[in-house]
């Protein structure tokens, strides 16, 4: 979350799409519904109507999929209409930056659907390397070069490209009632006044989908054209679900990085030393952005945040490795030579068989609180690579699909020859330490009670896994086997003598010399005198002591927009609204005033020269005045992107593709000239999907969670009171569907997909309607995933039907849009 | 709040009086969970019959059902839910049906069966009970199935954790219906009676002017017979949720 869950309240707009709150965050509800009493009006989108969508004022539905030509709709809306705030955009984003004279959009007639090379998608520049800007206007001609260079502006670019989103071809794509689609439209884009603010709530309905980082894009260009992002009650919102999420992105669980969201080093040449910005072909000067300031080169300035990036990545190659020179340290770090994402890890222990055995194969897997054997999309696949492994490891609660994959119905034992360990875990009230929820606030917690049995706190588990490895490396004096045997483990003895507490004190970082706590990340080095675990916790554990476990309930900010500062500690620096620079009037006689003064985040008083007391913690450079520093600091040109700069695989501006499945032969949006689905997705090898259009198979599908289950659900299917509220899986369909297929509510019937079928009930609702898609009826059905062949309450499981195949650049998963076929059994 | 204060459109009440507000109820079942916890109830079979609403109704495992109610008017889809549970009526019926006394009304309005004394073995040949006939809301229960089989209980209906109202041991903010304490968006509030129904009558009022012509109170509070401890805010007329 650029904001925050208690930010909630102080929205005029609630938007809910991607997302189901009330069944999936119901405690974020507690805000919208807070929101809601003062007047706020909730809008939901979803392909049904939800729980959330029961407590909303305005519902529309949707076809699985589209969310790029519902959301390109109202950019076209706002832009037609002029519901934009110009003023923000000339000072917080890049609307008025000229683009690269060949650069073309998806509206180019010679390559409909598709951007031009992606070496266009850049800034124009002038001689010295600097953008080119306007100055007080969105739209015209280059100040440098003249008409004669051709080159427009981002907001020239994102009018060409939005320009067929008009509402009729987007209902036509979406399938929503175009009466419904207008009012959204217009409630949601009236926020753009300055002292209005609308927030966008989001999950996984927006991420899942070939084009799910795109989905995010379109969210942030109209939010940003909407000036709703930086100030109370905007933002763009990721409800994450376990109350840890963020905290494990946070610390770099993901594939592609390591800590604080800097990048994992790859096997390229370019990384081949740590090296130095300015240092030829090294990992630092390749990472570290170089401040990007524009034609003419006046203040405010780039802040380009992520200069300091070389602190933070010396630091924590200190914190792992206290006593070794951090140029050679870095040499201790993996790197990645590919693709690791989910999907390609099991596409790659599938691909190694005893007829074809990899050169490298994947021999063993370690399996922590998370279940493939339910949740990996085409899941009999992902259990199936499972047979390959010579071992793997399992640390849960409970037995689940995945550590029970080689006795699963359908599977001879004796065939299967992994060697599965099961390592009892502890829940979260078994262990203490601090949990980071998605609004970056990270809160301490005790333990209520020892983990029963044999079970322990993970820490411990891994700790004594980290002792007996480094027992058997212990003497070694091979280069090779330096990583571990120099590494610092668990932690650095002078911090503490327990276990978490002393990784949470390394976390924060301290001073490699005297092991004093640092105060927070601006005090980090990159000269190897200071050590951190992770620069954007650093500042939770300071001299001053444990700052997560901080309980004081009052909203010391004048204006009560919920910043509560004293109650547990939000990254970056305690700050609870990111971006908050763009709350305020960047320059004129306005300078510092904030944009919205009932619900104001920070404020500059031109008087005082400083800002007021008790406002939020100013997003970088605390004490300089706004018009000193552009306010996205975390982008090396100092503001937001509506267009994005290379960037992302697909384009720099988002465009309808349609699903990998779909029921559709032609993209509408095109006219069928353009490509079908996202051109730049990678298909696995072997992987099996339905034609486009396949008539045997023409039912859109979606899956989502419920309330009552957690996810792949180990730890709520063993629960008897949980099962007993959601026993069984089912399949959720119209009425107008049940009645063609002959099937009554409460049936069993039988799911297939091209990829397997599945048999559950039958859940005939009204909450689901057939959509008219391009002038045919497509229907819908959705199904919640949680249930598999493992403990107390089981049923099938909804991913044996989902794809293999996953986003253009993050390779998530495309498990809310894909084709299906139901009968009754 | 005196006692003696004329209410609009209710009879003025003594003691504790709880409100649920449909309109903020996202049917989460978090109040089912944290009640069956709250007594130490144990789960009971259920299987998926075709809508959300799990178990089907009241048991003698389950105090509290929240039910899902689906309409559809002029094209538009609403999604109801109704936490259903005892009332605690201000007269209870069932109390005076009871053969052993075992239904004490606290002066609190407070309705519950004492355990010790009821027996419904012994008190009614019938599978029905004096209670459960006596019952306008078809409330009490003592029987559920578990792994297959029934199970007999002694009469059992929401108590409106009596022992939790100025219970020490626990946290002052936890010192209410754990429902109430539990409630993700805040739809469930205790308090003083008649501050409680000023509360309801306001949000009534909100909610009629606001899209929601028909919110009422239930029961509506006019007159003996309808007098009750908990109440509803609805957004629909009564019967639209199947009540009388």
């Amino acid at each position: 979350m650029t904001n925050h869950w208690v930010d909630i309240k102080n929205a005029d707009v609630i938007l809910i799409m991607g997302s189901n709150a009330a069944e999936n965050h119901p405690i974020a509800f507690k805000w919208i519904t807070e929101a809601k009493n003062k007047g706020a009006t909730i809008i939901n989108v979803d392909p049904r109507f939800t729980r959330s969508s029961s407590k909303s004022d305005i519902y529309a539905s949707m076809r699985s999929g589209t969310d790029i030509a519902f959301l390109g709709g109202m950019i076209k809306y706002a832009l037609d209409n002029n519901k934009y705030n110009t003023q923000y955009l000339l000072d917080c984003t890049n609307s008025s930056y000229f683009i690269d004279p060949n650069f073309q959009t998806a509206r180019d007639p010679n390559h409909p659907g598709q951007f031009s090379a992606k070496d266009t998608w850049t800034y124009h520049l002038d001689d010295s390397g600097n953008p080119i800007k306007l100055d007080g206007a969105l739209e015209g001609i280059c100040p440098v070069h003249g008409t004669a260079c051709g080159a427009k502006t981002v907001f020239t670019h994102l009018k060409d490209q939005y320009s067929i989103y008009d509402a009729t071809t987007v209902c036509s794509i979406t399938g929503t009632d175009p009466l419904v689609y207008g009012t959204i439209c217009q409630t949601y884009c009236d926020t753009y006044l300055d002292y209005k603010s609308a927030t966008m709530l989001y999950a996984m309905g927006w991420t899942q989908h070939t084009v799910g980082s795109q989905n995010i894009r379109t969210a942030t260009i109209l939010q940003m054209l909407l000036a709703n992002m930086g100030v109370a009650g905007g933002g763009i919102n990721a409800l994450r679900g376990w109350h840890n999420v963020q905290g494990s992105t946070d610390h770099g669980v993901l594939y592609h990085l390591i800590t604080g969201y800097n990048p994992s080093p790859q096997n390229i040449w370019k990384h081949s030393i740590l090296g130095a910005v300015g240092t030829t072909n090294s990992f630092l000067d390749t990472e570290t952005p170089k401040a990007l300031d524009p034609y003419p080169s006046v203040a405010p300035a780039s802040g380009n945040w992520w200069g300091n990036r070389p602190k933070y990545v010396s630091s924590m190659l200190k914190a792992w490795w206290p006593t070794i020179d951090h140029n050679i340290s870095y040499q201790y770090l993996p790197k990645r030579h590919k693709d690791m994402s989910h999907i390609s890890l099991f596409e790659d222990m599938l691909d190694n068989t005893p007829d074809s055995p990899r050169t490298y194969p994947i021999k063993g897997l370690f399996v922590w609180g998370t279940n493939p054997g339910v949740i990996g999309s085409d899941v009999e696949r992902e259990r199936s690579a499972l047979h390959n492994l010579e071992w793997m490891v399992v640390c849960d609660l409970f037995e689940t699909e995945t550590s029970n994959f080689w006795k699963r119905p359908g599977v001879d034992p004796v065939t299967i020859k992994t060697e599965v360990f099961l390592l009892p875990g502890a829940a979260f009230y078994e262990k203490k330490g601090s949990v980071t929820n998605s609004g970056r606030l990270a809160q301490w917690k005790d333990k209520a009670c020892d983990p029963p049995g044999d079970a322990l706190d993970e820490l411990e588990i891994l700790r004594r896994l980290g002792d007996a490895i480094k027992s058997l490396y212990s003497g070694s004096l091979l280069d090779r086997d330096k990583p571990i045997v120099d590494i610092n483990w668990p932690y650095d003895p002078r911090l503490s003598t327990d276990l978490t507490e002393g990784i949470s004190k390394e976390i924060n970082g301290y001073y490699v010399a005297t092991g004093t706590q640092v105060t927070n990340f601006v005090g980090l080095k990159d000269d190897g005198t200071t050590a951190c675990g992770n620069w954007l916790f650093s500042g939770t554990w300071p001299d001053a002591g444990n700052q997560m476990i901080n309980r004081d309930p009052i909203d010391y900010h004048p204006a009560q927009i919920g910043i509560y500062h004293k109650w547990g500690y939000s990254w970056p620096l305690n700050r609870r609204i990111i971006y908050n620079r763009a709350s305020v009037y960047q320059t004129g006689s306005n300078e510092g005033v904030p944009l919205a003064p009932n619900k104001w985040v920070i404020w500059w008083d031109a008087a005082a020269n400083a800002y007021k007391g008790d406002g939020d913690v100013v997003d970088g450079y605390a004490t300089a005045r706004p018009s000193a520093y552009y306010p996205f600091i975390m982008r090396n040109e100092g503001v937001g992107r509506l267009m994005g700069i290379k960037g992302l695989a697909d384009g720099p501006f988002p465009e309808h593709y349609e699903p990998k499945e779909t029921p559709l032969t032609a993209n509408p949006l095109t006219s069928g000239l353009g490509p079908l689905s996202n051109p730049a997705v990678y298909v696995y090898p072997g992987t099996i999907f339905a034609a486009p259009g396949d008539p045997n198979y023409p039912i859109v599908a979606t899956t989502y969670r419920l309330t009552e289950h957690w996810h792949g659900g180990a730890m709520t299917r063993n629960l008897p009171w949980l099962c007993q509220i959601m026993p069984e899986p089912f399949v959720e369909m119209s009425e107008e569907l049940a009645l063609a297929k002959g099937i009554s509510n409460g049936n069993y019937v039988i799911v297939s997909s091209a990829r397997g079928s599945i048999t559950v009930k039958a859940c005939v609702t009204k909450r689901f309607k057939p959509l008219t898609i391009a002038g045919k009826t497509v229907h819908q059905v959705g199904l919640p995933w949680h249930w598999g062949f493992a403990a107390i309450c089981s049923g099938d499981s909804a991913n044996v039907l989902t794809p293999h195949i996953g986003d253009a650049n993050t390779r998530i998963p495309e498990y809310k849009a894909f084709l299906v076929n139901i009968y009754k059994v | 709040m005196p006692a003696t204060i004329t209410m609009i459109g209710g009879i003025s009440l003594t003691g504790i009086r709880l409100l649920i507000d449909t309109s903020k109820c996202i049917a989460c079942k978090a109040c089912q969970v944290v009640c069956q916890q709250w007594h130490s109830l144990p789960s009971e079979d259920t299987n998926f019959t075709g809508t959300y609403q799990n178990p089907p109704d009241m048991s003698g495992a389950n105090l509290t059902v929240a039910k899902f109610f689906e309409i559809a008017a002029l094209s538009k889809v609403k999604w109801l839910f109704f936490k259903d549970q005892c009332r605690h009526c201000e007269v209870p019926n069932c109390q005076q049906h009871c053969p052993f006394g075992a239904i004490i009304k606290q002066t609190d309005g407070i309705v519950r069966i004492d355990p010790d004394i009821c027996n419904p073995a012994a008190c009614s040949g019938s599978v029905n009970k004096p209670c459960q006939l006596a019952c306008h809301y078809n409330i009490p229960k003592y029987m559920y199935v578990k792994d297959g089989s029934s199970v007999t209980t002694d009469m059992r209906k929401c108590d409106l954790c009596y022992n939790r109202f100025g219970n020490l041991s626990l946290p002052a903010a936890s010192q209410k219906p754990s429902c109430e304490a539990t409630c993700p968006p805040g739809a469930i509030f205790s308090g003083d009676a008649d501050t409680i129904l000023i509360q309801a009558n306001d949000r009534v009022t909100y909610l009629q002017a606001n899209g929601f012509p028909n919110a009422n109170v239930y029961p509506n509070q006019s007159g003996v017979g309808t007098l009750t401890h908990v109440i509803w805010v609805l957004t629909e007329d009564p019967a639209v949720y199947g009540l009388s």
